[in-house]
C-alpha cells in the first residue's frame, strides 16, 4: 500500500471536493432525486421522439443551451448575494449588436471587437453594482431601470439588425472541435468549472455566498461587502455579454430586439438548481442542471412541434415543482 | 236577589232587572239586577279597600274564615243543590255533589293557605355578595276578578274565589248570566264568616260589559276566566293593555282513544259519565270525540248505544234524571244544528238526535267524517261522535288535530301504549282508563293551545294568585368570609401558579408564583435573565409555559396565543414596537378595526381619523396629527401610538415592558397619569422596569424575580430601593468562574472622550493586555454602542481611539479586524452568524486572507485550522461542513468564538457572550476567556449578568444612560454596588 494516494484517487477527491453536493457538502436524496428526474426526462424524450437522441439533435441542443447557460451562471452569482439582475437580456442584445457592429461597420479585428463587447457588459455590471452597493438601493429596482435604459441604448446604437459578415466569426465558435462539442460549448463548460472553483475555492466566492446569508455578519467579520457585491454584478454583466457574442456568432445576425425574457429563463434555471432568491442557497452544479433541464424541455417540445405557449406553461410548472420540492427539503 | 257590592245588597244603578228561568220548564225562578258601568266601577273601587283589609289578615285568620265558609256551604247543601239544578238544568244528583265538592275546595285552600313558603337565597355563592341576606316572600296580588261560566258555576267559582281569598286577595266574582242565583245565595251565606269589608263582592249583569270593564281596569291584578275561547281571547286582549295577569281556562274538544285491548264496558260507562249523562254534556273537558280502534268499533258502538238509550231525560229536579235541559233553548238549538248537519253529510244516528225545547236527547253518531263541524268544533251538549282508527299514529294525529288541548283520555290495558300515547297527546292532561272529564281539586287542571293557559288546583292556583318578592338585606352578616375575601377590589384577579419555562437547557423560570389585583399598579423587577420578560410573555400568550397554571378571577385559563390573551383582556406593550411603520397613526391604532359603516370594505376615513385622534386624547397624549406616518415619528411618539393601540381594546390587564426607556420626562409624566387613570378604571397594570426610582413612584406593589425564581412581593410604601436591590441580587456565585490571577501588561486599547450623539457621551477607559474589563449597565445604557464604535461598525461623532499607544481611526470593521480587534456581537442570529452556511464557512469568515494566496483559498489549511478550533472548543457536532443553523445556541456561540480566535486578535470585545447558552457551555466559555486573557489578549466583557461581570472581571465599569458612571476594581465590586450604580441609586 503506497503512502501517497494514487493520481486517480487524488483526482477523484479533487473533483468531489470541487462538487460538494448542496450548500453544506452533504449529498442528499434530493440531489439524486433530481438526477433521477432528469434521467427520466431523457427517457421520455427518447420515447416520444426518435429524433431526440441523434447526434445532430444533441449537438443542436448543446449549442442552444450555451446562451442561457452563461447568463444563468452570472445570474447565480448575483442571486447568491441576495440580489437579482434583470438587465441581462438587454446586455446580451447590446453586446451582440456591438460585436457585430464592430466587425461589420468598424472592421475591427475579431479579438478587439469581442473585447469591446465584453467591456460593454462589464460597464453595465459596474453601474448596477455601484448603485446597489454604494447607495443601498434594491437590486430589483436598479436592474429594472437598467433593463429599460440599456434596451434603449441598443436602439440608439442601431435600429436595424446587423449582420457580421466575417465568416470566421460565424464558424469559429460553432464548428465542432471535440466530437460534437463546439468551441462555444467548451467555453460554457469551462465557464461553469471556473465558476465552481470561484464559488468554492476563493475568498471572494465564499464571501459572496456568505453575504447572501447574512450581510451584516459578513461586514462585522471585516470583509468589504460593497466590493464583493460590485464584483457579483460585474460578473453577471460579463457573462451576459459573453453570451451575446456567442449568440451573434451562432445566429449570424444581431437584432436589437434579441434577449427579451432571457433574465426569466436564467432565474428559472438558477431556482430549479436550488437557488434561493434573497440569498442563502444555490449552487453551480444545480444551476447547470437547471439549464440542461430547461434546454431539454425546449428542445423536446420543439421536436414535437408543440407551440411555444405550451412550452411556457410547461416551464412554469417545472419551476414551481422544483421550488416546492426544494422547500420541502428544509 | 240583589248583587253584593261593598258588603251591601244593591240593585242596579239604573234599576234594571234580569229574569232567571228554569231552562227545562221556562218557569221564572227569580230576578237579578242588571249591573251597569257605574256599578262595576263601584265594585272595583270598593275592592281596593277589600284588598287592603285582606292584606292585613294572617294565614290562620284566613284559614278559619275559609273553613267557616265551607261549613256554611255544606250546611245548606241541599238547598243550594236544588237551586242550582233548577236554574242550570243539570240533574239534582249532580248539583248536590257539585256543592259538596265546593265545600271541600274551600277546605283544601284553607289548608294550603297556611303553606305559602318562601325561600332563602344562597347569595354567598357569588363573590362579593357573601355578606348579604336574601330571601323571597309570597304576597297577595291584590284584587282578583273571577268570570264564572254556566256549566259548573259553583265548583268553578270555588276554585277561583277560595284560592284568591286563601292567598289574601280581595275577590270580585261575576256569576254566569244564565244561572247566578246559587252563587248569590252562597255569597249571602259567606257574609257572617268573618271576611273583611268588600273582600268578596259579586256583580251580575251583561257579561260583555262587566267582563270588559274588569279586564281593562287597573284596579285588578288578576282576571281569571273559565269560558269560551272567544271570551277568553277578548279578555286577554284587553287585559294586556295594562299587563294584567290573566288566567284562561277555555274550550276543549277532547278525544277519548279506545284501543282494542281496552275494557269496553268500562270505556262505555266512561263515555256516558264523561259526556252524555254529566252536566248535560256541557263540560269543558267532556269526552267530545271518541276514537275507537277498528277491530272493536262495532262492539263498542253497540255497547255505548245501549247505554245511551237507557238514559233518562227529564226534569232535572227528579232524583233519577240522568239528562236535564241544556242551559237554554238557544243552546239546544245549536247542538241540534250540529247533529243535523252531520247527519245530512252522511253520519248515522245510533241513538238520540232529537231536541225538545231545551232538552237534547243523548246522541251517538257513527260514520262521522273528521271534517264535519260536529267533529271539528266544540259541541256543548250530550253528543258523542264515534270514529274508527286503524293505527295508534292515526288516532293520536286525529286527537291532536284540533286547535284545543284541554284533557284527553286513553283506554287500554297496555301500560306502555298508554304512556306513549299520553306523552304524545297535545293536551293539558291525559286520563288513562277513565273519561277526560275527571277533575280533582288537588290536581293542576288546565289546557294548552286554544284551551287556555294556567293551571287550577289547590297548590297551583294559590301560587298563581301571589306575587314573589325578593328581599335583600345588605351586609347583614359582617363576619362572613375571611380577611382575604374583603370585597371585590382586593382579591387577586390574576394568579400564576408554579410557572416553569426552559429554553434549550436554560431554565428561564422555576416554579414561579405570582399574583396581582385589579386596580393596582404592580411592578416586576429583577436583573437581566431574572425571567421578567419571560413571565410576562407567557401571560401575554407570546410564549407557552412548560408547567404551571394561570387563573383569572379564580378560573383557570389557557393562553395559547397573543390572540387568546387579547380575548381575555390582556394587552402587552413591548419594547420592540409592533407598529407598521409605513402606515399612518390612524391605521396603526385601528389596525383590523377600521370603521366601515356603509359597505363592508369601504373605509370611512374621516371617522377613522376622528376615532384615532379621540383615542390619543383619551390616554392623554395630544399634539399628534393622526395622519402622520409612523416611521416619521420619534421613538417616544411611537411608544405613545403603541399604547393608544393597546388601549383600543380596553384591556383589563396591561403589561408595560420598559415603557420609560424611550420617553422624555414630560412624556413619562403623562404616562404615569394614564396609568393612574387606568387604575381608576380597575385595570391591572404590570410594569416591568429597571429604573427603581420610577418603580417606587408609580407602583403599589413590587415583585422581585431572581434567576427565574420568585423572591417576594413588597408594598412600595414599605420598602426602599436598597431593600429591593438586596432582594434582586444576593446569591452564591458558586464555582462557575475560573480562578484568575490577573497579570495585566501594557495598555493595548484606550478611548478618550468617546461620544456618539444619541447613544453615549464622553466615555473614556483603557484596556490592558491580559486584562478582562467588565462593562455593566442596564438597558439603554449605551454599552453596545460604545463597542460598535470601537470596532468601526458605527462611527463616533467625536473622541479618540488609541491602539498600542497610537491614535487610529477605524472607519469600518475591516479596519478594526486588520488592526487586531475582534467583536462578538450580542445577537448572534442577527449579525454574528451566516446561518445558511457551514461551521467551516462561518469560522473562517474573518480570516480568509490568512489562508489564501491571490484570492484562492488553501482549502486544506482552512479545514485544518477550523477543525482544530472545533476540537479545542468542543463544538458539537464536530463535522465542519454542518450548517450552523442546526447547532444549539451554545455551540453557535462557540463557532463565533472560533471565528475570532482564529484571527488572533489582541483586543477581544465580547457582548453578552453567554446569552442563551446553557450552563455547561457557559463554564467552557468562561474558562476560554480566562485562558485568552492569560495569553495576553485584552478582553472587554459586556454583560448584563452581574455574576458574570463579578466572576470574570478584573475591573468592572458601569455605564448608565450613555455615560460611564463608575469603575470598580475587583476587590471593591459587589452585585449590590454595581446594580445601585447602574440604577443611579445612592447608597
Amino acid at each position: 500500500m503506497s503512502t501517497q494516494p494514487s493520481i486517480f484517487a487524488r483526482a477523484t477527491t479533487w473533483l468531489k471536493d470541487l462538487f460538494p453536493g448542496g450548500a453544506d457538502g452533504q449529498r442528499r436524496w434530493i440531489d439524486y432525486a433530481f438526477l433521477g428526474a432528469f434521467l427520466l426526462l431523457l427517457l421520455v424524450a427518447a420515447t416520444m421522439s426518435d429524433v431526440f437522441f441523434t447526434q445532430r439533435n444533441i449537438s443542436n441542443l448543446m449549442r442552444q443551451i450555451v446562451t442561457n447557460g452563461l447568463i444563468s451562471l452570472g445570474m447565480l452569482v448575483v442571486i447568491l448575494t441576495g440580489g437579482i439582475d434583470l438587465s441581462v437580456g438587454p446586455v446580451v442584445a447590446f453586446s451582440a449588436i456591438v460585436v457585430s457592429g464592430m466587425i461589420q461597420n468598424q472592421n475591427l479585428p475579431l479579438p478587439v471587437a469581442i473585447l469591446i463587447a465584453l467591456g460593454v457588459g462589464g460597464v453595465a455590471g459596474t453601474f448596477n453594482g455601484f448603485m446597489i452597493s454604494r447607495f443601498k438601493l434594491q437590486p430589483f429596482i436598479v436592474t429594472l431601470a437598467t433593463l429599460g435604459a440599456i434596451r434603449g441604448l441598443v436602439y440608439v446604437y442601431s435600429q436595424t439588425p446587423i449582420t457580421p459578415e466575417d465568416p470566421s466569426f460565424r464558424t469559429i465558435f460553432s464548428s465542432p472541435i471535440l466530437g460534437p462539442l463546439t468551441l462555444s460549448i467548451l467555453i460554457m463548460l469551462l465557464a461553469f468549472l471556473v465558476m465552481q472553483f470561484f464559488i468554492n475555492r476563493t475568498t471572494a466566492g465564499r464571501a459572496i455566498v456568505s453575504i447572501g446569508g447574512n450581510e451584516e455578519a459578513v461586514r462585522l467579520a471585516g470583509i468589504n461587502v460593497r466590493r464583493h457585491i460590485l464584483m457579483a454584478y460585474i460578473i453577471s454583466g460579463l457573462c451576459a455579454s459573453l453570451a451575446g457574442v456567442l449568440l451573434a456568432s451562432r445566429l449570424g445576425i444581431a437584432q436589437p430586439s434579441v434577449g427579451a425574457g432571457f433574465e426569466l429563463d436564467a432565474i428559472a434555471a438558477c431556482v430549479i438548481g436550488g437557488a434561493i432568491l434573497g440569498g442563502g442557497g444555490g449552487s453551480v452544479l444545480g444551476t447547470f442542471g437547471g439549464v440542461v433541464i430547461l434546454g431539454v424541455i425546449d428542445n423536446l417540445l420543439n421536436l414535437l412541434n408543440v407551440q411555444s405557449y405550451y412550452q411556457q406553461i410547461f416551464k412554469g410548472i417545472i419551476i414551481l415543482f422544483a421550488v416546492i420540492v426544494r422547500s420541502k427539503e428544509k | 236577589m240583589k248583587m253584593l257590592i261593598d258588603d251591601q245588597w244593591v240593585e242596579a244603578s239604573d234599576g234594571a232587572w234580569v229574569e232567571i228561568h228554569n231552562p227545562g220548564t221556562g218557569e221564572v225562578l227569580d230576578r237579578v239586577p242588571r249591573g251597569t258601568l257605574e256599578d262595576v266601577t263601584r265594585v272595583v273601587a270598593a275592592a281596593q279597600q277589600g284588598k287592603e283589609a285582606m292584606r292585613r289578615l294572617t294565614a290562620f285568620q284566613r284559614y278559619e274564615i275559609l273553613n267557616r265558609i265551607a261549613l256554611a256551604i255544606e250546611a245548606h247543601g241541599e238547598e243550594l243543590g236544588r237551586l242550582l239544578a233548577a236554574e242550570n238544568g243539570k240533574p239534582i244528583m249532580q248539583t248536590r255533589a257539585e256543592v259538596l265538592v265546593t265545600a271541600n275546595i274551600f277546605r283544601g285552600f284553607a289548608e294550603e293557605g297556611k303553606r305559602m313558603f318562601g325561600r332563602v337565597m344562597p347569595v354567598d355563592a357569588v363573590r362579593g355578595n357573601e355578606r348579604h341576606f336574601a330571601f323571597t316572600i309570597r304576597q297577595p296580588l291584590g284584587v282578583v276578578a273571577a268570570i264564572i261560566p254556566f256549566n259548573y258555576p259553583v265548583e268553578l267559582w270555588g276554585h277561583k274565589a277560595a284560592a284568591a281569598l286563601a292567598a289574601g286577595n280581595a275577590v270580585i266574582s261575576k256569576p254566569p248570566s244564565a244561572c247566578p242565583l246559587t252563587l248569590l245565595k252562597i255569597a249571602e251565606l259567606m257574609q257572617p264568616c268573618g271576611l273583611p269589608r268588600s273582600a268578596h263582592q259579586m256583580i251580575t249583569g251583561p257579561g260583555a260589559l262587566i267582563g270588559d270593564y274588569l279586564a281593562r281596569s287597573t284596579g285588578i291584578q288578576l282576571i281569571t276566566v273559565t269560558g269560551s275561547t272567544e271570551v277568553g281571547v277578548r279578555i286577554a286582549e284587553m287585559a294586556a293593555q295594562n299587563l294584567k295577569k290573566v288566567h284562561m281556562e277555555l274550550g276543549g274538544n277532547d278525544a277519548l282513544i279506545i284501543l282494542a285491548d281496552a275494557d269496553l264496558e268500562k270505556a262505555a260507562t266512561a263515555v256516558v259519565l264523561g259526556r252524555l249523562a254529566r252536566g248535560n254534556g256541557q263540560i269543558c273537558c267532556a269526552v267530545k270525540r271518541v276514537l275507537v280502534e277498528a277491530p272493536i268499533f262495532e262492539k263498542f258502538s253497540v255497547l255505548l248505544t245501549k247505554k245511551a238509550l237507557a238514559l233518562k231525560v227529564g226534569d232535572q229536579l227528579l232524583e233519577d234524571t240522568d239528562v236535564g235541559p241544556l242551559i237554554s233553548e238557544q243552546a239546544a238549538v245549536e247542538v241540534e244544528a250540529f247533529v243535523n248537519g252531520a247527519v245530512a253529510a252522511g253520519a248515522k244516528l245510533m241513538a238520540g238526535g232529537k231536541r225538545r225545547g231545551s232538552f237534547m236527547e243523548p246522541t251517538v253518531l257513527r260514520e262521522v267524517a273528521v271534517d264535519m263541524p260536529l267533529f271539528k268544533e266544540e259541541v256543548f251538549g250530550p253528543v258523542v261522535p264515534l270514529v274508527p282508527f286503524t293505527s295508534i299514529d292515526e288516532a293520536v294525529r286525529m286527537a291532536n288535530d284540533s286547535p284545543y288541548g284541554l284533557q284527553s283520555a286513553v283506554f287500554t290495558n297496555d301500560i306502555n301504549k298508554a304512556l306513549d300515547i299520553a306523552y304524545r297527546l297535545e293536551a293539558g292532561g291525559v286520563i288513562i282508563n277513565w273519561s277526560s272529564a275527571l277533575r280533582v281539586e288537588t290536581l293542576p287542571f288546565g289546557g294548552i293551545k286554544m284551551s287556555g293557559h294556567g293551571r287550577e288546583g289547590v297548590h297551583d292556583t294559590l301560587e298563581e294568585m301571589t306575587d314573589q318578592k325578593t328581599v335583600v338585606v345588605h351586609n347583614a352578616f359582617p363576619s362572613i368570609g375571611t380577611d382575604e375575601v374583603k370585597g371585590m377590589a382586593e382579591t387577586d384577579f390574576l394568579v400564576m401558579n408554579g410557572i416553569s419555562k426552559s429554553f434549550e437547557g436554560t431554565q428561564a423560570l422555576k416554579c414561579v408564583d405570582f399574583s396581582a389585583r385589579l386596580g393596582e399598579v404592580h411592578a416586576i423587577v429583577g436583573e437581566n435573565g431574572a425571567g421578567k420578560s419571560t413571565l410576562m410573555k407567557i401571560l401575554a400568550g407570546a410564549l407557552k409555559r412548560d408547567e404551571g397554571e394561570i387563573l383569572l378571577d379564580g378560573a383557570p385559563v389557557a393562553i395559547n396565543s397573543p390572540f387568546a390573551a387579547h380575548q381575555l383582556g390582556i394587552q402587552a406593550v413591548y419594547q420592540e414596537f409592533s407598529l407598521v411603520r409605513h402606515l399612518s397613526i390612524t391605521e396603526n391604532i385601528l389596525l383590523g378595526q377600521m370603521p366601515t359603516p356603509k359597505l363592508k370594505w369601504l373605509v370611512d376615513w374621516k371617522l377613522a381619523h376622528q376615532q384615532a385622534a379621540q383615542k390619543l386624547v383619551e390616554i392623554g397624549f395630544t399634539g399628534l396629527n393622526v395622519r402622520t406616518q409612523v416611521a416619521r415619528l420619534s421613538v417616544s411618539q411611537q411608544q405613545m401610538v403603541e399604547i393608544a393601540k393597546a388601549a383600543v381594546t380596553r384591556p383589563r390587564i396591561w403589561i408595560l415592558d420598559e415603557p420609560s426607556a424611550v420617553l422624555s420626562q414630560e412624556e413619562l409624566k403623562r404616562l404615569f397619569e394614564l396609568i393612574q387613570q387606568l387604575k381608576q378604571e380597575s385595570a391591572l397594570i404590570l410594569y416591568i422596569s429597571h429604573r427603581l426610582d420610577e418603580v417606587f413612584e408609580v407602583a403599589d406593589r413590587i415583585t422581585v424575580l431572581k434567576d427565574g425564581e420568585f423572591v417576594g412581593t413588597v408594598n412600595s410604601a414599605e420598602a426602599d430601593q436598597n431593600k429591593l436591590i438586596k432582594m434582586m441580587v444576593g446569591r452564591d456565585l458558586g464555582d462557575l468562574f475560573p480562578k484568575r490571577q490577573p497579570n495585566p501588561a501594557e495598555e493595548v486599547l484606550a478611548i478618550k472622550e468617546f461620544s456618539r450623539v444619541g447613544s453615549f457621551d464622553r466615555v473614556s477607559f483603557s484596556l490592558r493586555r491580559g486584562e478582562i474589563v467588565g462593562l455593566f449597565g442596564l438597558v439603554g445604557s449605551g454599552r453596545t454602542q460604545v463597542a460598535r464604535c470601537i470596532f468601526g461598525a458605527d462611527l463616533p461623532s467625536s473622541g479618540e481611539l488609541i491602539l498600542d499607544g497610537k491614535p487610529v481611526k477605524l472607519r469600518s470593521p475591516h479596519d478594526a479586524v486588520q488592526a487586531g480587534i475582534a467583536f462578538l456581537t450580542e445577537d448572534r442570529k442577527r449579525d454574528g452568524l451566516v446561518l445558511s452556511c457551514s461551521i467551516r464557512d462561518n469560522a473562517s469568515l474573518a480570516t480568509m486572507n490568512l489562508i489564501s494566496r491571490l484570492g484562492v483559498l488553501d482549502v486544506r489549511k482552512r479545514d485544518e485550522r477550523v477543525q482544530a478550533k472545533v476540537s479545542e472548543l468542543s463544538i458539537h457536532p464536530a463535522q465542519i461542513n454542518r450548517l450552523v443553523r442546526q447547532l444549539s445556541g451554545g455551540n453557535q456561540q462557540k463557532v463565533i468564538l472560533a471565528k475570532w480566535l482564529l484571527s488572533e486578535a489582541r483586543v477581544l470585545i465580547l457582548d453578552e457572550p453567554t446569552r442563551g447558552v446553557d450552563v455547561a457551555t457557559k463554564v467552557e466559555i468562561y474558562n476560554l476567556i480566562s485562558e485568552l486573557a492569560d495569553r495576553g489578549v485584552g478582553i472587554l466583557l459586556i454583560s448584563s449578568e452581574l455574576p458574570e461581570i463579578l466572576g470574570m472581571s478584573d475591573r468592572a465599569l458601569v455605564m448608565r444612560q450613555g455615560v460611564l458612571a463608575g469603575e470598580f476594581p475587583r476587590a471593591h465590586a459587589s452585585e449590590e454596588r454595581l446594580l445601585a450604580c447602574a440604577a443611579g441609586v445612592v447608597q
